[in-house]
Parts: structure tokens; C-alpha cells; sequence
């Protein structure tokens, strides 16, 4: 499924006198299957964003259409958007926090029980979800408060998963990971890539936008500067003096100016990068 | 999802916003005990309610604070009055003097029942409204440093009063704080399903369930991390401190104060009248002449 934003306008406290214009005329396409990264400066209205893909926020104007849905103002109180929220799971940034069920297997069984499963289908989905994040038989029964920080963050996860997501959005997933608890779980996302879902990761770190985006849309105070792929994204950042280039780019863009022939497209990580070099090596002697 | 801002400071520049925290306090506190004394004559409580209404109005608009949605907040209180309703109608009152309503079978249910509960909510809503005037009006800093103020006499008595308004001010900081957190995870159950404003009692009583439990867990990781950054930056309880802002009273104090105290001393007296029993009720009148 994909999702089309067409010219959506939010504001935070409409009527306040602080009121902030969080999403500024915003318009983009996500196609099926594609995986997308959303970066921007903390505070550019990336979470706000993602919100309005399953509704939880609603454009002031403008709509977000969502398969055949759309999100826009005349539609807020429909009864689609439960079903809406079902195809498009989000997984919010510390998702630990919203655990409360005394198991968590019932935990992550919660949300497909509010979608209408039984108990034993909604059980079922949990522990196939629950496998799929790392989580064997002996977390099942564990009250999640006992689990540390990065499990209660895949149990979270899971309770998403186990909804059986079309579209599935995670906001900033790997902030406070270690190295390999966020590579497990970039894993995990690259699977469920695999698997036929649309993936979009709102994140600040540019090494996994050039591992794993196709795609990558920038904000800047509620507006879309920028999209395309990651290596233009680096150029244009290098351009604009804006985002932490990843060093294997900077150093690709290095050797590219001394005369060497890169092309910057290909260079997804440090391998890709050897490779590149050796390459020129043998063409060139 | 629904604006969780009522009752949160916000600085505008006001007569009641400038009045001082501990006159606020102290007038606040007048106001409410005044609307607390119970009249019996209908025509005099409901006359009153009306009074106490048009000056909370009043008080709202001059203070300026945001008050659409605590009213659109009280809807939530149907359950409430429903309650109230059939207290007042089953538990027998020898005091009721209106005319029966309807009958219940033999039970007959007098109007009494309906002004007492209109007569609660509305009190209610008052008392709700004048909080919430207070500390949309008050810095929480001003707050507890006038709590403080008010619990000095009981110093000598080692009564820890410093702990208390400290407390108290921290709270009162983690308001606002526990409303954005409130807000992240009703959306974030909302992405699991959890319909906030439909569906039956039972229903809902889950949907409260997935809010309160994280609200608690992450409200007691936040209060442990809070303790250990005070106590790791050298906070002492019982060390001698010095305010950088003085509470001062001003001619605006002097005002209010005179103003609510006045209307005190007025609803005194009409208690007393009320008291003595007249038979001058304006409102048993009302339903004798329509024909009730
Ligand atoms: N609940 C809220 N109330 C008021 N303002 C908000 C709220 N959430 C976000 N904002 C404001 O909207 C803007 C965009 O925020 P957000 O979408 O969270 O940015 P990002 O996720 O890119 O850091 C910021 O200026 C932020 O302060
Ligand atoms: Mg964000």
C-alpha cells in the first residue's frame, strides 16, 4: 500500500497564541513497498508527519491518502481510521513506555484483541510476532517491567507487528541502542522490507538513511527541502552544510575529487567502498 | 485527540495574574467555603449559584485564562450527576418541600431532587473553574513559596515545611510534563486499537487501564531520576535558603481582598436569614401558581 500527502497544513494549539505551524504545505509520494527515511532537524515536524499517515493527527488542510482512505478534515470521526490504524502501524520513538498488561505476551496480544480477534488468534499473532523480534518462548509469561529497556522496546515493537501491518512507521527506532541491538533491529526492518511491507524510518543517523533507504525526504520547519536518493541527499547536504554525511561518503567524495571514478549511487557501506576502489584499481593499473 | 492545556500556567499580564500567590490563595479558599455553606430555600441557593456563576464569568474573562476546554471537558460528568440523581431521588428527605415531579410506583419523587443535584453540579463546576483559575494564574514557584509562607508558624514545631511546599512545587512542575506524557501514550494506544471516546463502560475502563499503568511507570522512573539528580547535585532539605523572588503585596491586593471579603460577609448574612426558617421561597411559589 501506498500513501500520497497532498498539500497538508498542521498546527500545534490552534488557538493559543503560541500555536506552532508543525507541517507547512507538505506533499509527497510513498509507494508500495518502497522504504523510506524521513530526516530533518529535531523540532522540522517528522513525528508530526508521520502522525497523519494513520491519522492520529489530522490536517488542517489538505489530505493524506492512505490506499483508498483519505485522511483530511472532513473524514476525522469516520469509522475507517481504526481499520486505517490497523494497515498502518507506528511505532512511536521510546515505545517502551507504553507497555501496561501484566505479561508480555498479553501485552503484545492487546492491540490484535482490539481489532477483534479472539483470544486464542490474538495469543497466536503475539507469539509469532514476538519470535520475529528475537523474543523466545521464555518472555512470554514475563511481566514487562522486568525486562530491560532494549527487550521492552522489541516487546513494543512486536505489539505492532502482531496487527499484521501493511505500512509500518517507526519513529527514531534505534535512539539509546547499542551497536548490535540497533543492527538486530535494522534487520529486523529490512525483513519486513522483504516481506512485501512499505517501510518508513523517521531517524538522525545517516548511516543506516545510505545502508537501508531507497528513498529519503527531508523537512525543515514543516516544509519538504529535499527528496531523493541518500547519495544526493549527502550532496546536498554537503551543499547546504546541514546533516552528519557519513564518513564513508565523505571520504567517497574525497577520493571522487582527487580524480578517482565513484560512482556515489553504489556506495551503501565501507564493502561497497572497497569494492569501488579496487575496481578503479584493476581498470586503471 | 483532545487539548490537554487547561490549568496550566501561562504568563499573561492581568490584574489576577498580578494579584500576590498567598492573597490568592487565601481569597480562593474564602470563595469556596462561601459557596460550600448550604442554602435551603431554592430561590436563595439557585439565586446565589447564579451569582457565584456570573463572577466566575467574570473572573474568567478578566484573567483571561482559556476556558473552552474545561467546558468541553464536562461533558464527562454525566455519569456524575446521574449518581447524584438517584441519590437524591431514593434516599428519603423529610426537608424536600416542592411538588412531586412523578411517581416511581409509591415513591414520589419531589423537583427537590433535581434543584439539590443541579444545585451540587453547578457548585462544582465552580469550585473546578476557580482551581483552575489559580494555577493558570499562579507560577508554580510563587505557589509553593506561598505555601510555604502559610506553614512558617508551624517552624518551631519542626513541622517540614520547607519538604512539603518543595514537594509540592515539584508536583506541580510535572503537570504539565504528565499532560504531554498523558497525550504520547493515548496516541500511542490509539495506534494499538484503543478507541479513547467510544464504546461502552467496560470498554473504556480498559482503554484507562492502558493510559494510567505507563502514566504511573513512567511518572516513578521520572520521580527516581528527578531524586537522583538533586541528591548527586548536592540538594539539602534542611539547608538554609534565600528566595530570589519576594512575594509582595500591592494596592490590587488590597482591592480583591476587599471585594471578596465583602461578598463573604454578604453570604453570611444571607445564611443566617436562610436559617431562621422564612417561608419566603420564591421558587415553591413559582410551581404553586404554574399549577405543579
Ligand atoms: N503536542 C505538541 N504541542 C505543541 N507543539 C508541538 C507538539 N508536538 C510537537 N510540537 C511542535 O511542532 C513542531 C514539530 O514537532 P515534531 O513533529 O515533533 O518534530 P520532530 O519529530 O521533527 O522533532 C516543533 O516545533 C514542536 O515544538
Ligand atoms: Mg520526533
Amino acid at each position: 500500500m501506498g500513501i500520497k500527502v497532498e498539500n497538508i497544513f498542521y498546527t500545534y494549539q490552534k488557538k493559543a497564541s503560541n500555536s506552532t505551524l508543525a507541517l507547512d504545505n507538505v506533499s509527497l509520494t510513498i509507494n508500495d513497498n518502497d522504504f523510506v527515511a524521513i530526516v530533518g532537524e529535531t523540532g522540522s515536524g517528522k513525528s508530526t508527519l508521520v502522525q497523519t499517515f494513520n491519522a492520529l493527527l489530522v490536517p488542517d488542510k489538505g489530505q493524506v491518502k492512505v490506499g483508498d482512505f483519505a485522511v483530511n478534515y472532513k473524514n476525522r470521526k469516520s469509522k475507517k481510521i481504526r481499520g486505517l490504524r490497523k494497515q498502518v502501524g507506528l511505532v512511536f520513538q521510546f515505545p517502551e513506555y507504553q507497555l501496561f498488561e501484566e505479561t508480555v505476551e498479553k501485552d503484545v496480544a492487546f492491540g490484535v484483541k482490539n481489532f477483534g480477534a479472539n483470544n486464542e488468534e490474538a495469543l497466536a499473532s503475539a507469539h509469532r510476532a514476538l519470535r520475529r523480534v528475537g523474543l523466545d518462548e521464555s518472555y512470554y509469561t514475563r511481566p514487562p517491567f522486568e525486562l530491560s529497556g532494549g527487550e521492552r522496546r522489541k516487546v513494543a515493537i512486536a505489539g505492532i507487528l502482531a496487527l499484521n501491518p501493511d505500512i509500518i512507521i517507526f519513529d527514531e527506532p534505534t535512539v539509546g541502542f547499542d551497536y548490535s541491538s540497533a543492527k538486530e533491529l535494522m534487520n529486523l526492518i529490512v525483513s519486513l522490507h522483504q516481506s512485501g511491507r512499505t517501510i518508513i524510518v523517521v531517524t538522525h543517523d545517516m548511516d543506516l538513511v545510505n545502508t537501508y533507504a531507497k528513498k529519503v525526504f527531508m523537512l525543515d520547519h514543516g516544509k519538504v527541502v529535499f527528496e531523493g536518493e541518500p547519495s544526493e541527499l549527502f550532496l546536498y547536504a554537503r551543499e547546504n552544510n546541514c546533516l552528519d554525511i557519513p564518513k564513508v561518503i565523505k571520504l567517497a567524495l574525497a577520493l571522487k575529487e582527487k580524480g578517482m571514478d565513484i560512482d556515489i549511487n553504489q556506495i551503501r557501506s565501507i564493502d561497497d567502498l572497497v569494492k569501488a576502489i579496487n575496481n578503479w584499481r584493476q581498470h586503471n593499473g | 485527540m483532545a487539548s490537554t492545556t487547561f490549568g496550566r500556567y501561562s504568563f499573561r499580564d492581568t490584574f489576577i495574574h498580578r494579584l500576590d500567590a498567598r492573597n490568592k490563595i487565601f481569597l480562593m479558599i474564602l470563595i469556596m467555603v462561601g459557596i460550600f455553606f448550604q442554602f435551603h430555600l431554592w430561590s436563595t441557593a439557585l439565586l446565589l449559584s447564579g451569582i457565584y456563576f456570573a463572577a466566575l464569568i467574570v473572573i474568567m474573562v478578566i484573567s483571561k485564562v482559556n476556558f473552552f476546554s474545561l467546558f468541553k471537558s464536562l461533558g464527562a460528568m454525566w455519569f456524575f450527576i446521574i449518581i447524584l440523581m438517584v441519590i437524591y431521588i431514593f434516599i428519603p428527605n423529610d426537608n424536600y418541600y416542592l411538588p412531586v415531579a412523578f411517581r416511581i410506583g409509591s415513591l414520589e419523587v419531589r423537583w427537590d431532587a433535581f434543584c439539590q443535584t443541579g444545585y451540587i453540579i453547578l457548585r462544582l463546576i465552580i469550585m473546578i473553574s476557580l482551581t483552575m483559575v489559580l494555577t493558570s494564574t499562579t507560577k508554580p514557584m510563587d505557589m509553593t513559596n506561598a505555601f510555604e509562607w502559610y506553614m512558617l508558624p508551624l517552624k518551631p514545631l519542626h513541622f517540614p515545611s520547607h519538604e512539603i511546599a518543595m514537594t509540592l512545587s515539584i508536583a506541580l512542575r510535572f503537570i504539565p510534563t504528565l499532560l504531554d506524557e498523558t497525550e504520547r501514550i493515548m496516541k500511542a494506544q490509539a495506534s494499538r486499537g484503543v478507541d479513547f471516546n467510544h464504546g461502552g463502560l467496560f470498554k473504556r475502563m480498559g482503554a484507562v487501564i492502558a493510559l494510567i499503568i505507563p502514566l504511573f511507570v513512567s511518572a516513578l522512573e521520572r520521580s527516581e531520576e528527578l531524586a537522583n539528580a538533586m541528591i548527586v547535585r548536592g540538594y539539602d532539605p534542611s539547608a538554609k535558603r534565600t528566595k530570589y523572588r519576594l512575594l509582595r503585596f500591592s494596592w490590587r491586593d488590597i482591592i480583591a481582598f476587599l471585594l471578596v471579603g465583602s461578598a463573604f460577609a454578604l453570604i453570611i448574612v444571607l445564611f443566617v436569614y436562610d436559617n431562621n426558617g422564612s417561608d419566603l421561597d420564591l421558587i415553591y411559589r413559582l410551581f404553586q401558581v404554574k399549577g405543579f
